[in-house]
């Protein structure tokens, strides 16, 4: 599996964090849900890592959500955005009452709410790392118990990027981690890209 | 809206932040039964008064902000009501619909509401999800009533029903990774499991307490190429095996009653016409057994009842049956057994009641008659000669064996009946 080198590492950090900025201020003018957000921690890891990331978050908690979202373009592949259960009842309940009465159903609430984060980080980021990618349509998973290979598709891609971090709404600390799924080719190109944002700073 | 946009088999609807219709094609003109004149320039929620107005401006706005779809469940399960007409039965009446919102590219103003028809497929995922739901009541109502267990490719135990754990006292834990055989069931080859639909009553070990009797047999169709798992259905038949026990034992002595003892006769006779297995029976009799209940009591003369029963059968092969034939009478068939065998037998039997201790009455005597059965020779007419080889034995003195001589005139016994003779036990002791 390849990996990124430190300052591959730490341009994509700080990518991150802008593109985390920027998802936080979308969520705040959109839902009306003022949050901040701790540094994200960034690191690669393999399918198998994956796997087990997502068995200790349901095991912890008794069940997780997974809202997942496939890219299309110059890099292609899946976003996932995880949420333990307490997590997801703690901000369903904040954003339901920032909502108002027509957003009732959870489900929902946390699709709109990983449609945003997902979405705002994505352009962000590849509009600095310059790509054009597409959306598709989000879907929400709720594990319960040890996730199969064909739920989160893990089988397919072999390089996943790590985004942790914990993003607080008023009183709400919710701990939510964004995962990209990828292929090695399409890893390379994230290389390559991050190299050449990093050709372009000033010295 | 382009005529593209009118033969869409999706509805579309261009609207500003504020939900007020720019456009729309023909497949909303149709569904909603207001033309593009009605609908132009008003407000969305004018038109459909029950829409989630907010939620909606919310996800226009969203769309328009990140430049990026925005997408929307209903909760009713579709944004603009369409009455479903259908013949046949339907989970719904109105039109399930899928909701995305796109920001038009050439105004960054303006966004399109698709909404496309996914009532067949919400109807299929709801007739999906109300077999499985009637599939999972069905497995908890065979998980709370049949006794199950499955095992793996060595035999041992990887799930039971929670009916076979209530059943038997085991739990979860401590039954997994259990042998079948440690269970009392058997072993894992001893069952067919490619044509095998046999069931064989076995005593199940319980954590505790006495064996749970059971009828076991593979639950078959079950299997998968994948998997070695093996499935077991169990039935209790404990109160079927006691009332069999009751039915077929004499309540005093538990040895077999005369209904059980003349069941196993006729197995002998049908043993002895297929195949020529040659069986005898010995009938004794308690010596003087009124004088014991006159002389100690009725409690006393069960006390000897009971013991002279556990003697005998302590005396006797695994393979001979002891049955209480009336009073203090009892007989014991012996399977494979010629004349001089059962004679011997009985002798043995007459030896070891002289020399065992009884308690209060001290010792005491029995007599007893030997016949072997006769080629083609009935169950009453053995019993009638053994009977008189019991009579003779009482009239010699007691406390004795008499074997009847009778000789067998079929071809195949004539011969055997030559040399023998009547075995005659020690003389009477006194009272």
């Amino acid at each position: 599996m390849q990996q990124l080198n430190e300052d591959q590492t730490d341009c994509l950090s700080e990518l991150i964090n802008v593109a985390y900025g920027k998802a936080t201020a979308r969520l705040a003018d959109i839902m009306g849900a003022f949050a901040t957000m701790r540094p994200p921690r960034i690191a690669v890891i393999d399918r198998e890592r994956f796997r087990q990331i997502l068995q200790q978050a349901c095991l912890a908690a008794g069940s997780c959500y997974l809202a997942r979202q496939i890219f299309r373009g110059d890099v292609s592949g899946e976003v996932v955005f995880l949420l333990d259960e307490i997590s997801a009842t703690n901000i369903t309940h904040y954003l339901q009452a920032q909502l108002g009465p027509d957003d009732t159903d959870q489900d929902d609430v946390l699709l709109e709410l990983g449609n945003i984060v997902t979405a705002a980080m994505m352009r962000e980021l590849s509009l600095r790392m310059g790509a054009r990618i597409t959306l598709g349509e989000p879907e929400l998973h709720r594990l319960i118990t040890e996730p199969a290979d064909q739920t989160t598709a893990s089988g397919a891609f072999d390089h996943v990027i790590k985004v942790e971090t914990v993003i607080e709404f008023a009183e709400q600390q919710v701990q939510g981690r964004i995962f990209i799924l990828t292929h090695g080719h399409c890893f390379e190109w994230i290389r390559q890209a991050l190299d050449r944002v990093l050709n372009d700073l000033p010295n | 809206m382009t005529s593209v946009a009118d033969y869409l088999s999706s509805g579309l609807v261009i609207v500003d932040p504020a939900l007020r219709v720019l456009a729309w094609n023909r497949w909303m003109t149709e569904h909603a039964e207001l033309t593009p004149e009605q609908a132009m320039g008003q407000p969305l929620d004018k038109l459909f008064p029950d829409l989630p107005t907010a939620t909606l401006r919310r996800r226009v706005k969203a769309a328009l902000q990140l430049r990026s779809p925005s997408y929307l469940q209903p909760s009713l399960g579709y944004l603009f009501p369409v009455a479903l007409d259908r013949i046949t039965e339907s989970h719904f009446a109105y039109m399930q619909q899928r909701i995305r919102i796109l920001p038009c590219q050439e105004d960054a103003q303006t966004a399109m509401i698709v909404v496309d028809d996914v009532t067949a497929m919400r109807e299929a995922e709801a007739r999906a999800a109300a077999a499985a739901k009637a599939s999972r009541r069905y497995l908890e109502l065979l998980d709370s009533n049949v006794m199950t267990l499955a095992i793996d490719a060595e035999g041992q135990v990887t799930r039971a029903s929670s009916a076979l754990l209530e059943s038997t006292g085991w739990s979860t834990e401590a039954i997994a990774g259990r042998s079948l055989d440690e269970l009392g069931l058997g072993k894992r080859d001893g069952f067919n499991w490619t044509h095998g639909s046999e069931r064989s009553e076995r005593p199940m070990r319980r954590p505790e307490g006495e064996p749970l009797w059971v009828r076991v047999q593979h639950a078959r169709g079950l299997e998968d190429d994948i998997s070695s798992e093996r499935h077991l259905v169990l039935q209790d038949i404990s109160l079927q095996k006691k009332i069999q026990f009751l039915s077929e034992r004499d309540a005093l002595t538990g040895a077999y009653n005369r209904m059980k003892f003349d069941q196993l006769l006729k197995t002998a006779l049908s043993a002895h016409q297929r195949y020529a297995h040659p069986f005898s029976i010995v009938l004794c009799d308690i010596d003087h057994f009124k004088r014991i209940n006159d002389a100690h009591g009725h409690l006393a003369g069960d006390a000897v009842l009971k013991q002279f029963t556990t003697l005998l059968q302590s005396q006797t092969r695994a393979t001979d049956q002891l049955a209480r034939w009336g009073g203090e009478e009892f007989v014991v068939l012996l399977p494979m057994a010629e004349l001089a065998e059962a004679t011997s037998a009985a002798e043995k039997l007459r030896q070891a009641i002289v020399a065992d201790h009884w308690p209060a009455i001290k010792q005491i005597t029995a007599s007893f008659g030997v016949a072997a059965h006769q080629r083609h020779e009935s169950a009453d007419a053995l019993l009638d000669r053994v009977d008189a080889a019991l009579y003779k034995a009482k009239e010699n003195g007691r406390n004795r064996v008499y074997a009847d001589e009778t000789r067998d005139e079929s071809p195949l016994n004539a011969l055997s009946n030559e040399h023998s003779e009547p075995v005659i036990g020690l003389p009477d002791l006194p009272d």
